[in-house]
């Protein structure tokens, strides 16, 4: 599961600085390109806002670990971490975990 | 009275200025802009200058810069804490301080030979500065007051890491005994050096300043983003966490040994994840919003990463 911001939400910033900045930086024949891409952004911004992750499970893992419920098993908790952030940066970074 | 008039009477009164340039805006950001500009003084002299605005630090800033330059270490020299304590004044010196750059370009190959000995030096003075010249920096409890600080940031942005709780959890239970307290420059990295192609010219951004354990600008230092890809060389992308600890404790810093560096690098890693959370909610609560921000938030994975990577 991703770390926010959420697909929804990287889409909706990048339709505002499409249509907030660039749009008016941009020569005038490139402006109706700049606003239909603005419009794909909300598009796919609506359509993948039902699709963001329940963080529940994450947030009461974190109450855990700060409670020192884990404090005995720390290793053991590092390496169950170490293949989520793994698949997190096969989607944020890929080649930082090499 | 308006903020360049303001200027203008204060570069008369401090310099003896008889004419002031347009300012020009040569860096910002959401806290603080930097503007260059020039005065001719009463003998005729151009002096180029720039005005740091600040959102509130400029006192420690100001009170940083000057002991720091009285103690030697390479910054722009201070001239005047503006009247409102907004502002300070420096000279404006040359060079480059686009790290990436720095670390790859041909022209710097030279500079890249000494930096590291360089960075070293300035850090064993800027440490070895009196607490008591630097009134206005706020004072922390070392190791402990860093971590505590951490925590209390992660629960005001209430977006909980797992990983970085984890890294709390670890790093509670090393704590070390600790250097210090000494002046800690808070944001010791290659982006924040103006370099030539004849290595350091000055130590910038001193907005972060205060007062803790001095190896805490070590480990940061050392953090794997500062490095631009350079992994094979940690100390800032120049050369290896020893050769740091040893140039460092040459130019009469404290015995930092590995074991404590690990700690304040993994400490790094920790603070730089908090960060990247920081800033995307800067972005995500309406107060900031940007794209870049945003696309911020994604790199928390590779603080996490570089942390898990820290520990065993």
């Amino acid at each position: 599961m991703q770390d926010r911001p959420d697909a929804h939400e990287l889409l909706e910033a990048l339709e505002l600085y499409l249509r907030g900045e660039l749009l008016d930086a941009v020569a005038a024949e490139h402006r109706f390109g700049v606003r239909v891409a603005a419009n794909v952004c909300a598009i796919l911004a609506r359509e993948t806002a039902p699709l963001a992750p329940d963080r529940s499970a994450q947030a009461a893992l974190a109450a855990e670990i700060r409670a020192g419920a884990w404090d005995e098993r720390l290793p053991e908790l590092a390496a169950r971490l170490r293949e989520e952030v793994r698949a997190k940066l096969a989607v944020d970074h890929p080649g930082w975990a090499d | 009275m308006s903020g360049l008039e303001q200027l203008r009477s204060e570069a008369e009164r401090h310099l003896g200025a008889v004419s002031l340039s347009e300012p020009w805006p040569l860096a910002g950001g959401a806290s603080r802009s930097l503007l260059g500009f020039d005065v001719e003084d009463g003998c005729g002299e151009k002096q180029r200058l720039v005005l740091l605005v600040t959102k509130g630090t400029a006192p420690q800033e100001w009170e940083a810069l000057r002991a720091a330059h009285a103690t030697g270490v390479a910054v722009a020299e201070p001239l005047w804490l503006s009247e409102d304590r907004s502002g300070v004044v420096m000279r404006r010196l040359e060079g480059e301080a686009i790290a990436p750059r720095i670390l790859r370009e041909e022209g710097f190959a030279a500079a890249r030979g000494k930096l590291l000995a360089q960075l070293a030096a300035a850090l064993a003075a800027i440490h070895s500065i009196p607490a008591a010249q630097v009134p206005s920096a706020p004072r922390r409890a070392g190791a402990r007051g860093e971590l505590d600080a951490i925590e209390a940031e992660l629960d005001r942005l209430g977006d909980p890491h797992p990983t970085l709780e984890l890294g709390l959890r670890w790093l509670r239970q090393r704590l070390p005994t600790g250097h210090g307290p000494a002046l800690v420059h808070g944001d010791f990295r290659m982006g924040n050096m103006l370099v030539d192609e004849a290595g350091l010219v000055a130590v910038l951004d001193w907005e972060l300043v205060h007062v803790g354990d001095p190896a805490e600008d070590l480990g940061w230092l050392c953090a794997r983003t500062w490095r631009f890809g350079r992994d094979q060389l940690p100390a800032a992308g120049l050369g290896s966490r020893e050769q740091l600890l040893a140039t460092y404790r040459e130019a009469g810093g404290a015995d930092v040994g590995l074991e404590e560096l690990r700690f304040w690098e993994t400490l790094a890693a920790l603070r730089w994840g908090v960060l990247t959370i920081r800033q995307l909610h800067e972005h995500l609560s309406g107060a900031r919003p940007s794209l870049e921000l945003a696309a911020i938030g994604r790199r928390t994975s590779e603080a996490e990463w570089d942390l898990l990577g820290m520990i065993d």
